[in-house]
């Protein structure tokens, strides 16, 4: 082990090579997950080290090594954003990342934390009705099998929980690089009466569009590989039959 | 597992594909019996599809009854309403296997899916249509008011307009196990969970009203603890004894728990905000329990009888055996399997722990060195 390493993990970033796994979980499957039985249970506190009295804004969905949040953190430093990730090394890598990242930028980072849930089955035990402002869905696993479309992250029935938890106009991100997926996802959201799609007129004065194509290691992973980058995104709107 | 319902002075017995209907009110108690009629399988399936429908249990598993019309639906997926004449009105089969179906007001068809999804089939139209979806299996569901409500295994409970059923407008969360079975009671939701208590809800806002633990009201305590011991050697954590059933009328709200020879009858009143629940009889019976159901009359049948009894008062009060029904269907009403409540629980395997000591152990042999 090199001098840096006894230093211990904290200070230094995490070496990813640690935390690899296997890419694709099933969602539907009993994971063994600590989550809250409602909203009010969750100690937020011990996620965000100056919390306050603000409440979580911001949520990646399936956030995979923690890039996007990463890059949002000083874009918005009084916003709170939670990464969520399913997969139990990638989660703590971004965990030990962000720990990491606060003592060496004492300043910067304490508004983004991780943890490690089923995003497709718990939101409504962490969030609270029209609690998030931003979602996002950056290269969700494709579940290319038509026996495995429900588990995809998108989904017909899945769409009314994330309407729950988002505000209205209260906005969805998606980028992927598969068009299929692309087209499913767009299909679903335009077909769902709480959300609209934005148009790429409007999406030029939102600072956040530019971050979503490579901030995240997906994003680079498919940067590097010349691959294709479709972006969709939907505003929650309010019920258009009440 | 022979199911049981009432309406109206009549008993509702499911067993096989058989419904039996026994006039006990009348004096000269008439039975009448129905069987469902053939599965009519669907043109798009396949020779295998076909196969396992043919092959599977035509075993009935959720019974509904209003003034009006019965309704069945079977492990093999049929889907039966009569009218009270018995005369089948629509006879279809579900793409899944449901665990629960139930007559809505309008006698709409209300569908609750082992796969978490929720249909309507309105009473005029002839295939149900996909409403909602949990991410878990479903097991109750109803409509109340402009409200649609459904439960499932992972302890929530989600109300959703109705019919703009995309939109959310709460969820009841404080279940600490599967939620078996949700009912509309004096105003206010009440359910019933694997965690052993029965919860009372303002169903819009998701507010929690009022608590009970049936589980305190079990007089040998033993039964809890031997129960949590066999599910931890199935690798399950269980604190409680499960609610199989639970049923409302009146102010009255009866439990039944896993292996338990009694029934629990509490009385809850809710008015001016404040909320009164009190225990108030266990009905006792010296066989295994079947099914129950609950109205003016609580009809219990056993393992090897069938039992009624009689409101009065604020007390349930023994009123006879149901005998000759009982003996003259015997064969029938007892042959029937068991439900395995055991999968409704979740099997914990922690991933988690042993890599976070994997991860100690690095971190210290790192700093050693
Ligand atoms: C292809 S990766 C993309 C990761 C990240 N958004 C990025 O752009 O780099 C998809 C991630 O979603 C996670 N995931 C899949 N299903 C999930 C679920 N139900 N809840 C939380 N995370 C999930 C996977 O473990 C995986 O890390």
């Amino acid at each position: 082990m090199g001098k840096e390493d006894e230093v211990g993990d904290l200070v230094n970033l995490p070496q990813k090579r640690y935390y690899r796994q296997r890419a694709h979980s099933n969602p539907i499957a009993d994971h063994c997950i600590d989550y809250p039985q409602t909203p009010d249970d969750m100690d937020w506190d011990k996620y965000y080290p100056n919390k306050g009295e603000k409440s979580v804004e911001f949520a990646d969905i399936g956030c995979g090594y923690g890039g996007l949040l990463i890059t949002l953190a000083p874009m918005f430093p009084e916003s709170l954003m939670i990464g969520m990730e399913i997969r139990v090394k990638v989660s703590d890598y971004v965990m030990d990342r962000i720990a990491a990242l606060r003592i060496q930028n004492p300043d910067v980072y304490k508004n983004v934390a991780c943890l490690r849930t089923n995003a497709m089955k718990y939101l409504p035990n962490y969030f609270k009705k029209g609690q998030l402002k931003k979602m996002f869905f950056l290269y969700p696993d494709p579940h290319f099998k038509k026996a495995k479309h429900k588990w995809r992250i998108i989904n017909k029935t899945l769409l009314a929980e994330y309407a729950y938890v988002l505000r209205e106009d209260g906005i969805v991100y998606t980028v992927t690089d598969v068009k299929d997926l692309h087209e499913w996802m767009v299909l679903h959201f335009e077909e769902h009466p709480l959300f609209v799609r934005i148009t790429d007129e409007e999406l030029k004065s939102d600072p956040v569009v530019d971050k979503l194509f490579s901030s995240s290691e997906e994003g680079q992973k498919v940067t590097r590989n010349n691959g294709d980058k479709f972006l969709a995104v939907f505003r929650r709107i309010r019920d258009p039959s009440v | 597992m022979a199911l049981l319902k009432q309406y109206d002075g009549c008993l509702y017995v499911a067993v096989g594909d058989q419904i039996l209907i026994h006039n006990y009110s009348g004096s000269c108690a008439p039975v009448k019996s129905v069987k469902l009629p053939e599965i009519i399988i669907p043109e798009n399936l396949s020779v295998g599809q076909t196969e396992v429908l043919k092959r599977e249990d035509k075993q009935i598993i959720s019974l509904s009854v209003n003034k009006e019309y019965i309704l069945a639906t079977t492990q093999n997926k049929q889907v039966v309403l009569f009218d009270a004449k018995l005369q089948v009105i629509k006879n279809f089969v579900l793409n899944r296997a449901a665990s629960k179906v139930r007559l809505g007001s309008n006698n709409d068809i209300l569908i609750a899916d082992k796969t978490g999804d929720a249909f309507v089939c309105e009473f005029n139209k002839d295939t149900p249509a996909l409403v909602l979806g949990h991410l878990s299996m479903l097991l109750d569901i109803l409509i109340e008011d402009k409200y649609i409500i459904t439960c499932d295994r992972d302890e929530k409970i989600r109300v959703s307009h109705y019919p703009n059923c995309y939109n959310i407008l709460s969820y009841c969360l404080g279940h600490k196990e599967f939620v078996t079975n949700i009912e509309i009671f004096n105003g206010l939701l009440v359910s019933a969970s694997g965690d052993g208590t029965v919860r009372f809800w303002d169903y819009k806002s998701g507010r929690q009203i009022g608590i009970v633990n049936c589980n305190d009201f079990i007089k040998d305590k033993n039964v809890i603890e031997q129960f949590c011991l066999k599910m931890d050697q199935d690798n399950v954590e269980v604190r409680a004894l499960p609610i199989t059933d639970m049923q409302v009328h009146g102010n009255y709200v009866a439990v039944s728990l896993l292996g338990l020879n009694y029934i629990q009858i509490y009385s809850a009143v809710w008015s001016e905000d404040s909320l009164d629940v009190k225990h108030l009889q266990n009905v006792n019976f010296d066989s295994q329990l079947v099914n129950f159901s609950l109205r003016d009359r609580l009809i219990i049948l056993t393992s090897d009888k069938l039992l009624c009894y009689e409101c009065k008062g604020d007390k349930y009060e023994f009123q006879s055996d149901l005998n000759q029904f009982y003996d003259d269907n015997k064969e029938l009403i007892t042959k029937s399997s068991k439900d395995d409540f055991s999968v409704y629980y979740k099997r914990k395997f922690d991933n988690v722990q042993e890599y976070l000591e994997r991860k100690k152990l690095r971190l210290e042999g790192g700093l050693n060195k």
